[in-house]
């Protein structure tokens, strides 16, 4: 008995190093840092190194493990390739998030500094580019399931390109409805409009994730409004699940963690963006999406796709924040 | 009958002498080879390692289809093998066979579909079906693995054949199915919500 116990040890340890190193490969391969692990993405090449190394081990182990100790048996060699198997996912899982804990996939952006307004209960922040004369602006509203979102290089990058920016603070207010969203969202247009430096006539809204529906949903709404881009939005409830792909910039956690809050938000059913886009026209519409854009869905408007990335981070791509800097460049400054 | 089973069991039965008077480190690794730890780990790895490969979302859950579709195949070709065996065991279960057999030189128990060989082909088709230089390699280390139980004396060499030819027609037969695949495709969307497909 007491043998078996350790053959099954030996042979459970010699399967969850093979797997972890398999895992560890095929992680790489796929560029999902949220699975990678011992080694992250950015040391791709000591990553297949190691996976390697960890399978060729378990092989000569096998070898010597059947020399040396008691084979297992048919009905137990399953359950003992299954459980290491597991433990090796749900180790890289694991040692993943830890890596990207201290070493996030996309480095923190520093905000700019703006200005800070006050929109009746709700707090906004107003970044002007330099030069003279009525500029553009833009409302620029964030996800409010995702209030960590960093929009830092999307802010300096509008700026730099000549179009003012209000980024609604949404972390300043307690739980909202879809109604008080869409008020304080009219608000902003209008407070913009207002300004003495913004060209009342060049108002946009910029929306990202849940923030983009609304962008849509609002400038259904509001006759202001003379472009709207939406950068990865949810569009519809009935959206297909985000898989693996998630993976390729957050940990397994933080993934799971942004799927059950956009899943679990009233605001998402209630906005439905898809639905508000035909009352935009003529006005420029524009939706960004990345690898998994849902296609067959976006036909009467334009569709600006970039190379890939997560929905669920929008505004931490490169490709997505070029694209959306460009847009507004050419139709509204 | 019983000229059918003598043909069954002593065919290459002279193959399994030759292998007798080898150094015992020579047998111990061929009983690992034959044994249910190293092809099988590898099998699966090969599994677990496709089941997160894929170019893009469509590709790996096309993977991850036939990941599935092969592990069914090997739990019904296992459940098949072992139903073979029971059916031969009820055949031979007379005293006249026992008196039968006792004479045969190659005799060493009631024929069966070799596992093995039922399990592993399956799996080594359903990817065939995919990835047919995927399906080759782990073909090969199926023939590798059922060789060496014929060689250590697990099972006859048709038992082999028997149970290749339970994995390979069942792993195609379902592989042809199309309906599996809808069904196939739920699992793999809800592995998608747990963000493990």
């Amino acid at each position: 008995m007491v043998k078996l116990i350790i053959a099954v040890f030996v042979y459970v340890v010699l399967t969850f190093l093979a797997a972890l190193g398999g895992l560890e490969i095929a992680a790489l391969r796929a560029g999902l840092a949220g699975l990678a692990w011992p080694i992250g993405p950015r040391y791709r090449r000591l990553g297949y190194v190691l996976g390697g190394l960890l399978i060729a081990m378990t092989f000569i182990g096998g070898l010597l493990a059947g020399l040396l100790i008691e084979p297992l048996y048919p009905l137990l060699s399953v359950p003992v390739i299954f459980l290491a198997m597991g433990l090796s996912l749900v180790v890289a899982i694991t040692g993943a998030a830890l890596r990207l804990r201290r070493n996030p996939q996309c480095p923190a952006s520093t905000l700019p500094q703006g200005k800070q307004v006050d929109l009746g209960p709700m707090q906004a922040f107003f970044y002007q580019p330099a030069g003279d004369g009525p500029a553009p602006g833009l409302c620029l509203l964030p996800d409010p399931t995702a209030l960590r979102d960093d929009l830092g290089a999307l802010i300096q990058a509008l700026v730099k390109d000549g179009i003012a920016v209000l980024l609604l603070d949404w972390q300043s207010l307690g739980d909202v409805d879809r109604l008080t969203l869409q008020g304080l969202v009219a608000v902003g247009i209008s407070h913009l409009a207002r300004w003495p430096e913004i060209d009342p006539g060049r108002v946009g809204l910029l929306g990202v994730g849940v923030g983009g529906d609304l962008a849509l949903r609002s400038a259904a709404m509001d006759q202001g409004v003379a472009a709207v881009l939406a950068i990865e939005p949810v569009l519809s409830a009935q959206r297909p699940w985000q898989g693996l792909e998630a993976l390729s910039t957050l940990s397994w956690f933080e993934a799971r963690r942004r799927v059950q809050r956009w899943r679990r938000s009233g605001v998402v059913k209630e906005l439905d963006g898809l639905t508000a886009i035909p009352s935009i026209a003529p006005r420029l519409t524009a939706v960004i999406v990345g690898c998994m854009g849902d296609s067959e869905v976006m036909e009467d408007f334009q569709v600006l796709r970039d190379g890939g990335g997560c929905f669920l981070v929008p505004a931490a791509r490169r490709g997505a924040v070029k694209r959306a800097t460009a847009w507004f460049k050419e139709h509204l400054a | 009958m019983t000229d059918v089973l003598y043909f069954y069991v002593s065919l290459f039965c002279s193959q399994r002498t030759l292998v007798q008077g080898l150094p015992e480190m020579v047998s111990r690794l061929l009983g690992t080879l034959a044994g249910w730890y190293l092809v099988p780990a590898g099998l699966a790895l090969v599994l677990f390692v496709y089941w997160f490969t894929g170019a893009t979302a469509i590709d790996r859950a096309a993977n991850q289809r036939v990941v599935l579709r092969g592990l069914l195949a090997a739990l019904i070709a296992w459940i098949l093998a072992l139903a073979v065996k029971v059916a031969w065991l009820q055949v031979l279960s007379g005293p006249q066979w026992k008196e039968i057999v006792s004479e045969w030189a190659c005799w060493q128990g009631p024929p069966s579909a070799c596992p093995a060989a039922a399990v592993g082909f399956a799996l080594s088709t359903a990817l065939w079906r995919r990835d047919w230089r995927l399906g080759l390699g782990c073909s090969l280390a199926v023939c590798l693995w059922s060789v060496a139980q014929v060689f250590y004396g697990v099972h006859y060499s048709l038992d082999v054949v028997v149970g290749a030819a339970i994995g390979v027609g069942l792993a195609w037969w379902l592989g042809s199915m199309a309906w599996l695949d809808h069904r196939l495709g739920a699992l793999v969307e809800v592995a998608r919500r747990w963000m493990l497909a």
